[in-house]
């Protein structure tokens, strides 16, 4: 450990709020239709595409209505996504296929269009192996786009429930849409892209390039429009890498600097939405008090993998590797990391992701200590509450709100009560079955597939024997439930001899049971929080008195990490035991 | 529910043209005017011929040859590494630092597998390096770097302790003054983003180039 | 037990049922809530 690995991540949650901040004001502006400074560049486009798309952005739906449009809306986006994936030999004119790759197969196209659509971006495939410039760029880009808008409106449109007080109006889904991608994501998108050109990232159509080295051996290079798609994959909390090692990639990641600049990135939007939420409710000191909560989650899950890491494995020390910090080495368990970005600047990229619905990797979580492991595994089980995915961490909170809220209202023998509005039955059943969807299908899925032989298929050979397999089985439901989509990549679900795809094969169980979980992991939650906005939407607001419990003050941060921590601990604390604590406990090696 | 299909069918493509087509196009031709090396790659060429780029690591080994055949393991060519060159982190790429094809090495922590791989490492580390340097070279000494794969793969950089090892060997079979090499690992060595963000790196590609200068190899 | 799909140990099979089962009856209770 060093002293400036410790001050970037310091330095990494200052700059994070402050970034926020301003980002939060300018979105509740964007959100509430008040006049913003980028105005003049998208008012017309954002006309074209209501008279294009038949829309009419004054009608406000209820909460049936809006879901309705979300669901036929992903629909189609899933439908469009398989045939372009599945198609891929299809689109040569475009010139955007040099390499002539031809499509996945039919499982693992489900799987990855599954994953694009609901922000997952689970990858069973390599990307400069399998994905031609125009899937890449026409297909899953622009899923990446859209899932955060899908995620985004969400978000909104329970701010609008919980806040709202005539009728039972939670907004128009595509007007939320629209705006959001040419008010929100666009504008970022372009100004992260080039800062990634600038410092090395690429941006072309060319062939991949053939060489020889200066010592005379043969060697490609995979080209295509990188810093674009990286942008979104940030930007949006989606993470499916250009390449197949993500950002650990120098043409996705090339220096520290933009290491940062994509750290900070991944989690400027979910920060910034929270204190948005404040504004529109209100009451700013409720936003500081839910970022509070996650800012101290986020930091202590910083520092156990950065002390993790930095502390090695015992595979290393048993190779007879000495990991302590010397003059001109970096320490620590460097296996599966790069050397631009050192312990600190992979431990704290991979909390970042793992904290959120990103899953973008800059080092191999595979390889990860046990412990080191074991984070982003715990930040998983949370539900990503910690920030959270883009409009999914804060509508993922704030039903956790409301279980703390009611859980604090049992204790001190009043009617539990939000921002004024009563929480009853009703939305406290929707709040409890909304939340406990993601960790029970992670769990199915994770039972089935460790229980059948069929689902053991896809354990990598090294880790077959031990609790790494169990590890790597239980990441890949755990990470596809909460649609994060970072993996432990041993565990494969498309065997792929050659690239292009000729001759190779999914791993069907692997594919479908995947897809299936990301599917309904993503849209059931939805449906729920959507359902809530609606129960909430129109509630009679009564004003604070004396008995109300207060949900802006230090006590509340205490109750609401605490009934963040006890879920998920209640939830997964035995399945983490059988897999990373025990690789961390023990100095044992498995065969 | 009709106006929905509708408006979702019509959306979905206006949306493609201004995520997928537009958006890519606009950053595409802005990167290709402003920053067309970084654009394409950041490719280095010697005497007109494409040697590489100068973000990717890659193998700076000879080719096997038995009876005058090269040598090949399901289909890779089998390489030594070339002392006269500075050499990259290991590699789980195949073959080694195949930026077409990259990937992680999937090694855990626990596994006998790793252990394994890690104790080969550093066997061929010592076997390569240890005759030329002052001491002896144990596997206690050798960094981490050196001896665990890189993520990408195709990691351009070694630590700067990694660089200061080889150095001695570098100049042994090149006939350069260890203080020659030195300066060069200097001036190829990377800082830190905005002075902390990362670690620094010895760019392996310019330093070997370099050192072909140095040596008149190359024009 | 053998699916058609894959081979489940018949101790897993049962936990994975009886899990399901204990699941859907604790939902059940909580949607018929008040009502016990």
């Amino acid at each position: 450990m060093t002293f400036l690995g410790w001050l970037t991540i310091v330095l990494f949650c200052v700059v994070l709020t402050l970034l926020a901040m301003p980002l939060g004001r300018y979105m509740a502006a964007v959100y509430t239709g008040q006049p913003t400074f980028l105005d003049p560049l998208f008012r017309t486009p954002e006309r074209l595409f209501y008279r294009v798309m038949r829309v009419d952005p004054e009608r406000s739906q209820d909460w049936k209505q809006y879901a309705k449009s979300l669901i036929i809306f992903s629909l189609a986006g899933w439908l469009l996504l398989y045939f372009i994936l599945r198609t891929q030999t299809l689109w040569n004119w475009t010139g955007l296929n040099p390499e002539g790759f031809h499509s996945a197969p039919w499982n693992v196209t489900f799987n990855t269009t599954s994953s694009f659509l609901t922000n997952t971006n689970w990858q069973y495939y390599g990307g400069e192996t399998t994905m031609s410039y125009f899937s890449q760029m026409a297909g899953l880009t622009v899923q990446n786009f859209l899932s955060a808008g899908v995620g985004i409106a969400v978000a909104v449109a329970l701010i609008r429930g919980i806040i709202g007080r005539s009728g039972k109006g939670i907004g128009n889904f595509w007007q939320d849409l629209i705006r959001t991608v040419l008010w929100v994501l666009t504008p970022i998108s372009i100004v992260v892209a080039l800062i990634l050109v600038f410092q090395g990232s690429i941006q072309n159509f060319s062939h991949y390039v053939n060489f020889n080295g200066p010592t005379g051996l043969a060697n490609s290079i995979a080209m295509g429009p990188v810093a674009s798609q990286e942008a979104i994959k940030e930007l949006g909390t989606n993470g499916g890498g250009f390449f197949n090692t993500n950002s650990a990639h120098p043409f996705e990641n090339p220096t520290g600097f933009t290491n940062f600049v994509e750290m900070l990135t991944v989690l400027v939007i979910p920060a910034g939405l929270v204190f948005m939420y404040g504004r529109m409710a209100g009451n700013r000191r409720q936003g500081y008090a839910i970022f509070a909560t996650m800012l101290v989650m986020f930091f202590g899950a910083c520092c156990v993998a950065y002390v993790a890491e930095a502390h090695g494995t015992p595979a290393q020390h048993a190779a007879g590797l000495h990991t302590q910090v010397v003059a001109g080495s970096t320490g620590g368990n460097m296996e599966g990391k790069e050397q631009r970005f050192g312990i600190a600047g992979s431990a704290l990229f991979d909390v970042v992701t793992t904290v959120t619905s990103c899953g973008a990797v800059n080092s191999a979580i595979e390889s990860y200590t046990g412990i080191g492991g074991a984070v982003p595994m715990a930040n998983l089980s949370a539900s990503e509450v910690i920030f959270g995915g883009v409009g999914t961490g804060l509508y993922s909170i704030l039903l956790y709100v409301l279980l703390a809220v009611f859980i604090g209202g049992l204790m001190v023998g009043r009617t539990p009560e939000y921002l004024g509005k009563k929480i009853e039955a009703r939305e406290i059943k929707l709040v409890a079955i909304g939340l406990l969807i993601t960790p029970l299908a992670a769990l199915f899925s994770t039972a089935l597939a460790t229980a059948s032989s069929a689902g053991r298929q896809s354990i990598s050979a090294a880790a077959a024997g031990g609790p790494q397999g169990f590890s790597e089985t239980f990441y890949a439901y755990l990470s596809q439930a909460n649609n994060n989509g970072s993996a432990f990549a041993g565990y494969g679900g498309f065997v792929q001899p050659n690239a292009g795809s000729l001759g190779s094969h999914g791993i069907t169980f692997a594919d479908l049971l995947g897809g299936f979980t990301m599917l309904f992991a993503r849209y059931a939650p939805i449906l729920f929080a959507l359902a809530v906005a609606g129960t909430l939407a129109g509630k009679r607001v009564s004003p604070a008195g004396l008995g109300t419990m207060r949900t802006d003050n230090p006590t509340f941060v205490v109750l609401l990490i605490g009934v963040i921590v006890l879920v998920g601990a209640l939830t997964f604390f035995p399945a983490l035991l059988l897999g990373p604590i025990v690789q961390g406990l023990t100095g044992h090696l498995y065969q | 529910m009709k106006r929905d299909i509708i408006t979702s069918a019509i959306g979905i493509l206006v949306l493609t043209l201004f995520c997928g087509i537009l958006y890519p196009l606009v950053i595409t031709g802005i990167s290709q005017v402003a920053f067309p090396g970084n654009a394409d790659g950041q490719l280095v060429h010697v005497d007109g011929k494409l040697v590489g780029s100068q973000e990717i690591g890659q193998n700076f080994g000879l080719q096997v040859y038995k009876n005058g055949k090269p040598v090949m393991q399901n289909g890779v060519p089998v390489t030594n590494p070339d002392p006269r060159y500075f050499q990259t982190r290991p590699s789980a790429t195949v073959p080694p630092n195949n930026a077409a094809a990259t990937t992680f090495s999937n090694l855990g922590p626990n596994s006998v597998a790793t252990e394994q791989e890690i104790s080969g490492n550093i066997q061929a580390y010592i076997a390569l390096n240890g005759p030329y340097y002052p001491g002896k070279l144990r596997a206690a000494n050798v960094p981490v770097d050196a001896a665990n794969t890189s993520a990408s793969g195709i990691d351009p950089d070694i630590s700067v302790r990694n660089a200061d090892i080889q150095a001695h060997r570098v100049a042994a079979v090149r006939h350069l003054s260890l203080a020659a090499v030195m300066t060069l690992v200097n001036k190829y060595t990377g800082g830190r983003g905005l002075g902390f963000s990362g670690e620094p790196g010895v760019n392996v590609l310019e330093l070997n180039l370099a050192l072909d200068r140095m040596n008149g190899v190359h024009a | 037990m053998t699916l058609v799909i894959a081979s489940i140990s018949g101790a897993d099979l049962f936990g994975l049922i009886v899990s399901l089962l204990v699941c859907i009856y604790l939902l059940y209770a909580l949607l018929r809530g008040e009502k016990f």
